[in-house]
């Protein structure tokens, strides 16, 4: 093989490993190829295990019926196509262009930078292909035998099988080549500083999006055959039905809607790649000259009103020392470290969906508040209380955390009212107050203040429920995933979550209209948190000391009864 | 006083670190000298209470460490070999968080860091990402992180690292300052033209032991040798540099 061809080949493997170099891919033990060939399992196995499932579906089923029956399973495949594409976007954001460390490894080397570029490009379209195969071929090849009466010629089941492979790659390529342009156009478009800044909001927009667009579905396709019967324009607005016409069309069932729908993908994707082609080759020269100069270099410092906010929660907030480093270290991961933001709007993202699907269903009842729209507040609470002590598991730049141990004081509590007063300034101050002028504008300022404090006793009674036991400072010690053992109880976690978010907001609507129990039953709560918060103060008490290091449980666990 | 008896790490079965017994009276820069691997940065973790020895004890004024370890660590400042730092917070939100995690009142903290910020070059840069920073500056922020509680004692493991050579020469001088003024000193370094200036003793580390312990004059008396240089090659060194090198070169025209 010629030389060129060979540095080809290389720096392609070389790009596309620098993409399962991800910090939610890859952990320290599993390496490169176990990370790659665990995510390929699981990109192809449901798709392979739902059409095993659906074959009774079908047994009985005759054409017509078969047929309406079969839009929501090719629906199902082309917005789970577009989800996971989606999804792999979100995580390789920061890889699609060449980082920093590529440019200061390569550009010293004896390459020409059209070299490089292809193989970037290769790469990235390599990623795209592989996880569009990975997830789509079974299915595309097992659906069509499926969901086709034998009565079908095998010419027509090679025509379904297809139309499925084009219709999910189309919509793939639609959701991939999207993000591509968007990140182009913003390195366009952006100075530096105010790219990396936008940038980090349209990767958690996005991330959020596919959570809502992955938790919706079920609706979507609850409503999909009478949408496409009625031709309601409701469906002219999700590209997963532009995908699913053109589906229709290559597998030769083409109604009028489906052929419009065809044309609207078919039009939206040649945009897609129209734009992410001109946007990636402008940007990426200009990004191969950014990578090299450092972005932060001219960074002025936190603005006055910031420095404000600082300054009287210094003073009046976080009165010991101990809570302003534990608080502002938290402060400055939660809104700067990649991996911990995208957990964290990963599950904001659940809590959004289940927020509006509550919203919904909700019945009307003219201003007054119902228990569906009361759990609204707790439900998105309860994901992000949640997210928040889960992404303090995760630890972020591990080998730092000698900082932390070298100077580990006396008396801990300290560190416990910083997390605590973390929490509350970064998730229960933002979804009561984000919600308030809501409340108040449907349900009048009384009621909403009132629930405003319902909640506000209910999320201090989470956050201490959630932070017993917890023997880490956040983001300081070894991860170990499976620790939770969510298999095992994850019938506790959904009970939990349905007696703090269901529950109580039933309870809420009785006791709204007696307000003495209501503020009783506030007190009773708060009671309560006092006493975790007691129990939680002698826990941090003397002779405690953090964990750094969690430890696997033992393969044989003792008894301890032994003298 | 610090003391070091016996102390001993092992990984396995294999002694990183074994029997190494020191003391460090105040006022006193010991060096503490090794090829790679022989276990400087192993007994310096130890020190520091990072690594629990396998066996032995450190005693700090007659007190083993173990027994309150809290009131030790806030007594030393450390800067270890590797720069290890968070890199998504700036310069000054680094030392604020170290400073606060020693517990210094917040408004002489902010005036020590600024002060400390400026006298090393960095005050430009202490609104800058740590991520942005080149090796020197990280270096410096550690000097600064180690050296802003006023420590009894100074723990440096290789702190020359990626300094220029105006800091390194105000490092010197600081270290030497520092000493003088009653600070318990312990200076691991590669760099033996810098301990053979400032130290007043040096121990010699080889394969995790201790292959000499005494001041520089002695060493080079004993060794016959006119620089620490000599005595380090003596006693460590089991090959040829320059034949090496040449085997180098010569590998690299062969490819």
């Amino acid at each position: 093989m010629p030389i060129r061809e060979i540095r080809f080949v290389r720096l392609v493997r070389h790009f596309f490993a620098g993409f399962m170099d991800n910090d939610l891919l890859m952990s320290a033990e599993n390496g490169m190829q176990n990370a790659l060939s665990q995510v390929l399992g699981l990109a192809v196995a449901p798709g392979l295990f739902y059409c095993l499932l659906i074959t009774m579906k079908y047994g009985a089923v005759r054409y017509p019926r078969r047929e309406i029956m079969a839009w929501d399973d090719r629906l199902l495949f082309v917005h789970c196509a577009m989800i996971v594409t989606g999804l792999l976007t979100v995580v390789e954001w920061d890889s699609l262009f060449p980082d920093q460390r590529d440019y200061q490894i390569l550009t010293p080397l004896p390459l020409a930078m059209r070299l490089v570029f292809l193989a970037k490009v290769s790469s990235v379209l390599l990623l795209l292909v592989i996880f569009w195969a990975a997830g789509n071929i079974g299915p595309a090849i097992l659906f069509p035998l499926v969901a086709l009466t034998g009565a079908e010629v095998w010419f027509s089941i090679l025509q379904h099988i297809g139309a499925q492979l084009a219709a999910t790659f189309a919509a793939s390529a639609f959701v991939f080549l999207l993000a591509i342009g968007l990140q182009g156009l913003l390195l366009n478009l952006l100075p530096p500083r105010w790219f990396r800044r936008v940038s980090v909001y349209a990767q958690l927009a996005a991330l959020l999006a596919l959570v809502l667009g992955f938790l919706l579905m079920p609706l979507v396709l609850a409503n999909a055959g009478m949408w496409i019967r009625a031709g309601r324009p409701a469906m002219y607005l999700v590209p997963s039905f532009w995908y699913l016409g053109l589906y229709q069309v290559l597998a030769g069932r083409a109604t009028p809607a489906f052929a419009a729908l065809a044309a609207l993908g078919v039009k939206a994707l040649g945009a897609a790649a129209a734009i992410s082609a001109l946007a990636y080759f402008a940007a990426y020269r200009r990004h191969a000259r950014r990578a090299l100069e450092s972005f932060d270099a001219g960074r002025s410092g936190t603005g006055f009103l910031s420095r404000a906010v600082d300054g009287v929660c210094n003073r009046f907030v976080l009165r010991h020392p101990l809570e302003r480093a534990c608080f502002h270290f938290m402060r400055a991961t939660l809104l700067r470290s990649q991996i911990h933001r995208l957990l964290l709007a990963a599950y904001l993202g659940v809590g959004f969906a289940l927020a509006l699907c509550l919203v919904g269903f909700a019945r009307s009842t003219a201003g007054r508040p119902t228990p569906e729209l009361l759990s609204v507040q707790l439900v998105l609470s309860f994901f992000v209380l949640c997210g928040m002590r889960f992404v303090f598991t995760v630890p972020a730049e591990l080998r730092a955390n000698w900082v932390f141990q070298v100077a580990e004081p006396f008396g801990k509590s300290p560190y416990g009212a910083g997390v605590r007063k973390c929490i509350f300034a970064f998730g229960v101050f933002p979804v009561l107050a984000g919600l308030l002028p809501l409340h108040a504008f449907f349900w009048g300022w009384a009621v909403a203040g009132a629930h405003l404090l319902y909640g506000a006793a209910l999320c201090a009674l989470l956050v201490e429920a959630l932070m017993m036991g917890f023997e880490k400072i956040p983001f300081t010690c070894t991860y170990l995933p499976g620790k939770a053992n969510v298999k095992a109880l994850w019938p506790l976690y959904l009970l939990l979550f349905w007696a703090y978010a269901y529950a109580m907001a039933n309870l809420e609507a009785g006791l709204l209209a007696r307000p003495l129990r209501y503020a009783a039953f506030c007190a009773g709560v708060a009671a309560l948190t006092v006493v975790l918060r007691w129990y939680r103060h002698r826990q941090l008490g003397r002779g405690f000391h953090f964990l750094f290091e969690d430890v696997p449980d033992p393969a044989v666990r003792t008894l301890d009864i032994g003298y | 006083m610090l003391e070091v008896h016996g102390l001993t790490k092992c990984y396995s079965v294999v002694p990183a670190v074994d029997d190494v017994s020191f003391t460090v009276r105040p006022g006193e820069i010991l060096g503490y000298l090794g090829p790679n691997g022989s276990g400087k940065s192993t007994t310096v973790k130890m020190i520091t209470g990072l690594l629990e020895p396998t066996r032995g004890q450190v005693l700090y004024n007659g007190q083993n460490i173990q027994a309150d370890l809290a009131g030790y660590k806030r007594r030393f400042g450390y800067v270890p070999e590797e720069p290890f730092i968070y890199p998504y917070l700036t310069g000054r939100e680094y030392l604020l968080l170290v400073g606060r995690l020693r517990c210094l009142p917040e408004k002489a903290l902010g005036e020590r860091i600024d002060v400390l910020l400026g006298l090393l070059g960095l005050a430009s840069d202490r609104h800058s990402l740590l991520s942005s920073y080149s090796k020197g500056m990280r270096q410096k922020i550690l000097i600064a992180g180690a050296l802003l509680h006023d420590p009894e004692l100074l723990v440096l493991d290789e702190p020359l690292s990626g300094l220029d050579v105006t800091t390194a020469l105000v490092l010197r001088d600081l270290v030497s300052a520092l000493a003088r003024r009653g600070k318990i000193v312990l200076y691991s370094s590669h760099v033996l033209e810098t301990v053979e200036k400032i130290c007043s003793r040096v121990i010699i580390l080889k394969r995790g032991r201790i292959a000499a312990d005494g001041d520089v004059r002695h060493l080079r008396d004993l060794a016959q040798a006119p620089s620490l240089e000599g005595v380090f090659a003596q006693l460590v060194l089991q090959q040829d540099t320059s034949r090496t090198a040449d085997d180098i070169a010569d590998a690299i025209a062969l490819g």
